[in-house]
C-alpha cells in the first residue's frame, strides 16, 4: 500500500507547483488522485537466504522417483519379482503423493483448508503404500496382479 | 480535415461504437474494429467493460499501438494506456492483445474483418483501462537483487574484465525489458504471485548467477530453495512463448534448478 501510493503522490506532486500557477482548480483533482486507491503491493517476497529447503529437496525428490519409475514399470513385465514388486510398492504411492502435495501448494490456499488437504494426501497414500505392501507379501504382488487385470 | 463521429451503432446502450474516419480519403475505407477494456476507478460505480471503436487503417500505423494512440488522439482521449518508445525497447505497453500478451507497438494490426480484443495484462491489479499496478513486479525483480555483488576490486582500478565467453553466457537474458508479459501469462504466477517470484524476476536472477564478475551465486542460489520463490515453476512455457523479446525465461529457470540440484 504504501509503496503504491508513494509512486502515485511522486507522479502527482511533481506537476502540482506548475499546474497550480495555471489552473487553480487542479488542487482537488490532484488530491483525488493522490488518493486513488491501486492496489496493496502482494508481497512476501523472500529477500534473505532462506532455512527452508523443502521446495529443493521436494524437487530433486520428484526427479530421483520419475526416473526410478521409467525403470521400474518396464522391469514389471521384463523380469518381475519381489525387489520389483516392493520397489514399486514404495514408489508409485510417493510419485502420486508428492505430485498431489503439488498441486494442493499451487492451488489451495486457505489457512485451514491447505494442512487438511496435504494432511488427507498423506493419509490416502500411507494407507496407498500400506495396501501395496500387504498386496506384495500376502498375494500374488505387483506385477501379476497388474497381468492378471491384463489378461481378464 | 477530420471530422469525428460519434454514433451509437445499435449495439449495448453503454458501449457504442466510437468512429474516426477521414472524409477526403479517396481510398475505400478500410474500417477495424477494437474492443478495449475500460474502467475508470474515479467515476463511482463503474464496472470494467469492453469498448468497441472503429477506425480507417488507411489513415493509421501498422501495429496496435498507432491505432491505439490514433483511437485516443481522434475518437476518446479518456482511453489510458501506457507508452513510450514504440519500438519494442521500453517495455510500457505491454497489454494482451486478442487473448495473447504482447507489446502493441510490436503487434500488428490483422488485416481480417474480426474485431481486436484488447484488455490489460492478465491477473494484475488495474489502475485504469490499459494501465496495470505493477507495484508487486518490480518488488520481486528488486528482491533478486538484480546488480553485481563481489567483494574484489577491479584488477585496473576501473571496471571489472570479462571474457568474450563469458559474456556470451548472458546473452539471452541482458535483454529482458521487463514488460512482464512471461510473468502474467504464468499460470503459477497467477495462483501464487504473492510468493512465487515469477519467469521475469528468475531470468534476472539467472542472468547474475552466469555472470562471471559475481561472487554471490550461492547466496543467490540459496534464496530460491523455499517451495514458492522458483519451486512454483512446472516448466509449463507460457512464458518462452509469450517474450515479445524471443528470449527464454523456461530455460533461464531450468538452470536455476539443475545447478541448484547439482
Amino acid at each position: 500500500m504504501m509503496a503504491s501510493l508513494r509512486v502515485l503522490s511522486f507522479a502527482a506532486a511533481r506537476p502540482q507547483n506548475l499546474l497550480h500557477l495555471c489552473r487553480p482548480a487542479t488542487a482537488p483533482l490532484l488530491s483525488r488522485v493522490s488518493s486513488l486507491h491501486t492496489s496493496a503491493p502482494r508481497n512476501a517476497v523472500a529477500t534473505k537466504s532462506t532455512s527452508d529447503t523443502t521446495g529443493l529437496g521436494h524437487w530433486k525428490l520428484e526427479r530421483v522417483v520419475s526416473v526410478a519409475l521409467v525403470g521400474l514399470v518396464p522391469a514389471a513385465f521384463v523380469a518381475p519379482g519381489p525387489f520389483v514388486d516392493y520397489s514399486l510398492a514404495v514408489t508409485m504411492p510417493l510419485h502420486t503423493y508428492m505430485g498431489m502435495d503439488c498441486v494442493f501448494t499451487d492451488y489451495v490456499h486457505g489457512a485451514m483448508t491447505k494442512p487438511l488437504a496435504k494432511f488427507l494426501n498423506a493419509v490416502v497414500h500411507v494407507g496407498a503404500l500400506g495396501g501395496l505392501l500387504y498386496f506384495n507379501a500376502h498375494d500374488v504382488g505387483i506385477s501379476e496382479g497388474l497381468k492378471t487385470v491384463w489378461a481378464l | 480535415m477530420l471530422s469525428r463521429v460519434v454514433a451509437a451503432r445499435g449495439l449495448l446502450a453503454q458501449t457504442p461504437v466510437l468512429t474516426a474516419v477521414r472524409c477526403s480519403s479517396t481510398k475505400t475505407p478500410l474500417m477495424k474494429k477494437f474492443s478495449i477494456y475500460r474502467w475508470d476507478p474515479e467515476k463511482p460505480g463503474d464496472k470494467p467493460h469492453q469498448q468497441t471503436y472503429e477506425i480507417d487503417l488507411n489513415d493509421c500505423g501498422p501495429m496496435v499501438l498507432d491505432a491505439l494512440i490514433k483511437i485516443k488522439n481522434e475518437v476518446d482521449p479518456t482511453l489510458t494506456f501506457r507508452r513510450s518508445c514504440r519500438e519494442g525497447i521500453c517495455g510500457s505497453c505491454s497489454m494482451n492483445i486478442d487473448g495473447t500478451n504482447n507489446l502493441a507497438c510490436l503487434c500488428p494490426i490483422t488485416r481480417d474483418g474480426s474485431e481486436m480484443k484488447i484488455r490489460p495484462l492478465p491477473h494484475m491489479y488495474v489502475v485504469k483501462d490499459l494501465v496495470p499496478d505493477m507495484t508487486n513486479f518490480y518488488q520481486q525483480y528488486k528482491a533478486i537483487e538484480p546488480w553485481l555483488q563481489t567483494s574484489k576490486q577491479p584488477e585496473d582500478g576501473k571496471e571489472f574484465l570479462q571474457s568474450i565467453a563469458d559474456r556470451k553466457k548472458l546473452d539471452g537474458m541482458y535483454e529482458c525489458i521487463l514488460c512482464a508479459c512471461c510473468s502474467t501469462s504464468c499460470p503459477s504466477y497467477w495462483w501464487n504471485g504473492d510468493k512465487y517470484l515469477g519467469p521475469a524476476a528468475l531470468m534476472q536472477a539467472r542472468r547474475w548467477m552466469a555472470d562471471s564478475r559475481d561472487e554471490r551465486k550461492t547466496e543467490r542460489m540459496d534464496r530460491l530453495r523455499d517451495p514458492f520463490s522458483m519451486y512454483r515453476c512446472h516448466t509449463i512455457m507460457n512464458c518462452t512463448k509469450a517474450c515479445p523479446k524471443h528470449l527464454n525465461p523456461g530455460k533461464a529457470i531450468a538452470e536455476i534448478k539443475r545447478d541448484m540440484a547439482m
